[in-house]
């Protein structure tokens, strides 16, 4: 360098300063039309970027308006049978944000706050200021409108993302039978999970076996049953006797399918298919309708029931003791463990499972809904079995399972596999004959008696000819034998019972006696009145009638009073 | 202009026919053009509700009176007026750059601004003409004048309103003086090796932003990588330029730009395109490249070696801001923060923007003997 600045100078000393600049500028010239070059080619790389925007615009006219990012799968709707919505798909806008380009977190929470002043000041601020993260989200459900006035503001960071969401205006009432979709589109359970291919690849509705005005019925009931008799939960089924339709399926407590939380909660356990349990007496009907069926007994067949009787060295008793000889009738009736368990030792172990197989009662139901339960089947199917199964203890079952098989004693004798989609007029129904169509008339006629003379008379919706069975179960203790205050109290009707329509299934785990019930907390106590109830409200819903003019009429005036003598 | 005769030595008329008129022309037309364009812009940001769109124009119009006002004024000057000038403006924006950093407000993350009354001023805007005259006059004095340290004084006078800017911190104004020095240097006669180190280094420190300042890197992650939903600035300033098409979709139809934030002042570029038509994006750019190529052609003519540095120096600055605020507005470069020299709105850009030309246009007037080979020919004989 030294030496250079020192010719530099000889040379300026001997030149003089212009001859530099001259050269100076002479080389300036030519670096400055390299720069020239530069801006010129860059210019028109601006030039052709400009004309390729012109050309997109032809090519590709979506590109006129702001499209709608669209992300997640759409889900077909789901409508009850008579077309009401139950799920269905809606667009949803969620308010999100990087933090990184947030200028200021204070500012930008502040004029979200002016469109969203729901929104708690502090933690927008906490969350903007994270700039940890990529992405925070600040509202789940952003209005188009309320999107356009915050993007309008000009936040930079602030983004919106565009979603479908699924969304059930019945709330809590069908949570378990309908279940739920979850962000990712994909079902997690009830009909949403079982069907969720066929949810996925439909364009129309789907329309589900149920009947909303039913389903709001049997929950109000029996949220009503369990609140009264401090029960711990509640199930009940309703079924369609000859389409093997689920009409209404409840289990209480249940939860809102738009926020389920964790799946292993109490509330999810759906306990109308997905638990099993000793249903109790209400089993009773089926060993009956059997013992009918292959012509052993007769309803006049009288049995002694008086002294407690031994099956395989294991005392089997009843609740009241009978003392005289009683026949088949009043066995059912009085829900006689003593008669059901010699009469299921007449038919016998094989005939007995082999029947329960024909019902359906040992494996899972092939049912639509997700998370079916499978039965507990004793490993060792004994004569003590055969007798404790006969009247429902020993083998566990759900109470659609239940209602499946009761169906069948008094249908014409056919198990119809139950579902929870509608079934289009015309399909062929999948059924198969297990009873005779005698069996049926009989079973009718003795099921009918339960509730005019015996333990089921609770369950008398007038006009309606409501048939029956109670059951009261003793919940098995942890360490063994049964639980004489933990009950599982049920009641299984149909009617009309000349020609039934409708089966109604109802349960309640663990209910407390009351004043009412004179302390009871048996199935006929506290179960039988809720299904009354529920058989008078969803009667006229199922297309049946009050079977006599006047009966009707008896009804209307009862109600009549009911409403003159309540205060409100 | 006949009625004037060339023995008429009044300062008016000498200065008409001095001046390079076709360029004053384009520089004017762009001027007027810009506050047409404020209606449009300036109604997109009354949209997203901030401020009143005659608001706007009104303000342009009067900022753009202002600028055509000092670009007059400042090109009348000599050269020798033109070099005090810039020495005095560099102190002064200098001074004011570092007076912003102790009490200037801060606005979206950076204290760019000084409030006087109701006037806010941004004194990096200032600053960037008299830098280039500076900058021109070091390397001018270094070749001309054996032992002057030409580069090692350029290099302080890039470094000190660099350190300040990147405090603020405002990275495109960073790069583009830079990037402007570079090219003045190159110009200069730098050697081949040091012009390969200096780029290296421009590199390196385009990295350094990259990795120290959070917007920088997330606004270059966004143009490599796409973002998510698009729903960015650039990413609205395209959609709003797809939306116009060739021949836009009218004044006041534009539909996108209500979506795009700074749309009056960095985007303003894209919502033109929008309202007015892709063609007049087209335009501009034209008339911008007309300004400054025959800028520096012109330059590179001049006898004077400080003149042909600064002069060039200051289109190219002009050029370059232009075409980086295009650039970005197009998707072509990654967003930065920059002004649309007499198309985006702000008073300091615009009166700024004048200066800077007014400037150019002082240098690049005609003077006795000041053309290079024809001018030395002719020198005599004037």
């Amino acid at each position: 360098m030294k030496r250079t600045a020192r010719r530099v100078r000889d040379d300026w000393t001997t030149r003089g300063a212009g001859y530099f600049e001259l050269r100076a500028s002479q080389r300036a010239r030519s670096r400055l039309g390299v720069l020239c070059t530069f801006v010129f080619i860059a210019f028109s790389a601006l030039g052709v970027r400009i004309t390729d925007l012109t050309i997109a615009v032809q090519a590709d006219d979506a590109g006129r308006t702001v499209v709608a990012d669209t992300a997640t799968r759409h889900r077909a709707e789901l409508v009850d049978r008579n077309g009401r919505l139950l799920a269905q798909n809606v667009d949803n806008i969620v308010l999100a944000a990087n933090p990184r380009d947030v200028w200021d977190p204070v500012v930008v929470a502040q004029r979200i706050r002016e469109v969203l002043p729901e929104l708690d000041e502090a933690s927008l601020v906490r969350r903007l200021s994270d700039r940890t993260r990529e992405v925070v989200y600040l509202a789940w459900r952003v209005s188009p409108h309320e999107r356009f006035e915050i993007h309008s503001r000009g936040l930079p960071g602030v983004i919106f993302r565009e979603e479908q969401r699924r969304l059930y205006p019945q709330s809590n009432t069908l949570s378990h039978l309908v279940g739920y979709a979850r962000d990712d589109g994909e079902g997690h359970a009830g009909i949403e999970l079982g069907l969720n291919e066929e949810i996925l690849a439909a364009r129309d509705p789907i329309a589900l076996s149920v009947d909303l005005r039913v389903q709001h019925a049997l929950r109000d009931e029996l949220s009503a049953a369990m609140e009264e008799f401090s029960a711990q939960a509640a199930a009940g089924v309703v079924l369609n006797v000859n389409t093997g339709e689920v009409l209404g399926m409840v289990s209480l407590p249940d939860f809102d399918p738009h926020s389920p939380g964790d799946p292993g909660l109490t509330t999810h356990l759906n306990r109308a298919t997905g638990a099993t349990y000793d249903l109790g007496s209400v089993v009773k009907p089926l060993t009956i309708a059997q013992a009918l069926d292959l012509n052993l007994v007769s309803p006049e067949t009288v049995f002694d029931v008086s002294g407690p009787y031994e099956v395989a060295s294991h005392e089997i008793r009843d609740f009241h003791r009978i003392w005289e000889p009683i026949d088949v009738r009043e066995i059912l009736a009085e829900s006689s463990n003593i008669g059901t368990a010699q009469i299921a030792e007449l038919i016998g172990r094989e005939r007995q499972r082999a029947l329960f197989d024909r019902l359906g009662l040992l494996e899972r139901l092939p049912v639509e809904i997700a998370g079916a339960a499978r039965p507990l089947v004793p490993s060792n199917w004994g004569s003590l079995e055969t007798a404790t199964i006969s009247f429902g203890h020993g083998l566990t079952l759900t109470p659609l399972h239940l209602a499946a098989a009761t169906a069948a004693t008094i249908n014409g004798g056919y198990w119809v596999e139950p579902t929870f989609v509608m079934r289009a007029p015309g399909d062929p129904i999948p059924r198969r004959r297990v009873f005779s169509q005698a069996t049926s008339d009989t079973m009718r006629d003795l099921l009918r008696y339960v509730v005019t003379d015996g333990t089921g008379g609770n369950a008398d919706a007038l006009g309606y000819e409501v048939a029956g069975k109670t059951g009261t179960a003793e919940k098995p203790r942890p360490g063994g034998g049964y639980d004489r205050n933990r009950l599982v109290s049920s009641f299984i009707a149909m009617f009309p019972a000349s020609e039934p329509e409708v089966i109604v299934f109802a349960l309640l785990d663990e209910p407390r006696g009351n004043a009412s019930t004179g302390g009871y907390a048996t199935g006929g106590a506290t179960v039988a009145p809720a299904v009354g109830r529920i058989i008078e409200r969803i009667a006229p819903f199922v297309g049946v009638m009050p079977t006599e003019p006047d009966m009707g009429l008896q009804l209307l005036a009862a109600r009549a009073i009911d409403v003159t003598l309540s205060p409100q | 202009m006949s009625r004037f005769s060339r023995t008429d030595r009044s300062a008016m008329v000498e200065w008409w026919r001095t001046i390079d008129q076709p360029t004053l022309i384009c520089i004017l037309g762009l001027a007027i053009f810009g506050v047409f364009v404020s209606v449009a812009t300036g109604s997109a940001s009354e949209a997203r509700g901030l401020g009143v769109a005659a608001q706007y124009f009104v303000r342009h119009a009067i900022f753009t009176g202002f600028a055509i006002a000092a670009l007059l004024l400042v090109s009348m000057r000599s050269v020798r007026e033109v070099r005090t000038l810039g020495i005095i403006l560099f102190v002064g924006a200098l001074g004011a750059m570092a007076l912003t950093l102790l009490i200037g407000p801060e606005v979206n993350g950076a204290t760019r601004w000084l409030r006087f009354g109701p006037l806010s001023v941004q004194p990096a805007e200032f600053l960037k003409p008299a830098f280039v005259v500076l900058v021109a006059w070091t390397l001018s004095q270094g070749n001309r004048v054996p032992g002057f340290p030409g580069y090692s004084l350029a290099l302080f006078i890039l470094l000190a309103p660099l350190f300040l800017l990147l405090l603020q911190p405002d990275v495109g104004q960073s790069v583009l003086l830079t990037a402007v020095w570079g090219a003045l240097l190159f110009a200069a006669g730098l050697p081949f090796v040091w012009t390969v180190g200096l780029a290296v280094a421009a590199g390196v420190m385009l990295g350094a932003a990259y990795v120290i300042f959070p917007h920088v890197t997330d606004r270059i992650n966004a143009y490599l990588m796409g973002t998510e939903g698009g729903l960015t600035q650039v990413d609205f300033a395209l959609r709003a330029m797809r939306n116009g098409g060739l021949f836009g979709t009218g004044p006041g139809e534009g539909t996108v730009k209500v979506h795009v934030p700074d749309a009056h002042t960095d985007f303003a570029f894209a919502v033109m395109g929008e309202e007015l038509g892709l063609w007049t994006c087209i335009a501009v750019a034209v008339i911008f490249l007309v300004i400054v190529t025959r800028g520096i052609i012109r330059s590179m003519g001049e006898r004077d070696h400080f003149v042909q540095l600064a002069a060039a120096g200051l289109f190219l600055l002009v050029g370059m801001q232009a075409f980086i605020n295009m650039g970005v507005n197009v998707g072509l470069l990654p967003a930065k923060g920059m002004t649309l020299p007499f198309i985006s709105y702000g008073g300091s850009s615009l009166v700024a923007t004048g200066i800077t030309l007014g400037f150019a246009l002082a240098l690049t007037r005609r003077r006795a003997g000041s053309r290079s080979v024809r001018g030395l020919a002719n020198a005599g004989a004037h």
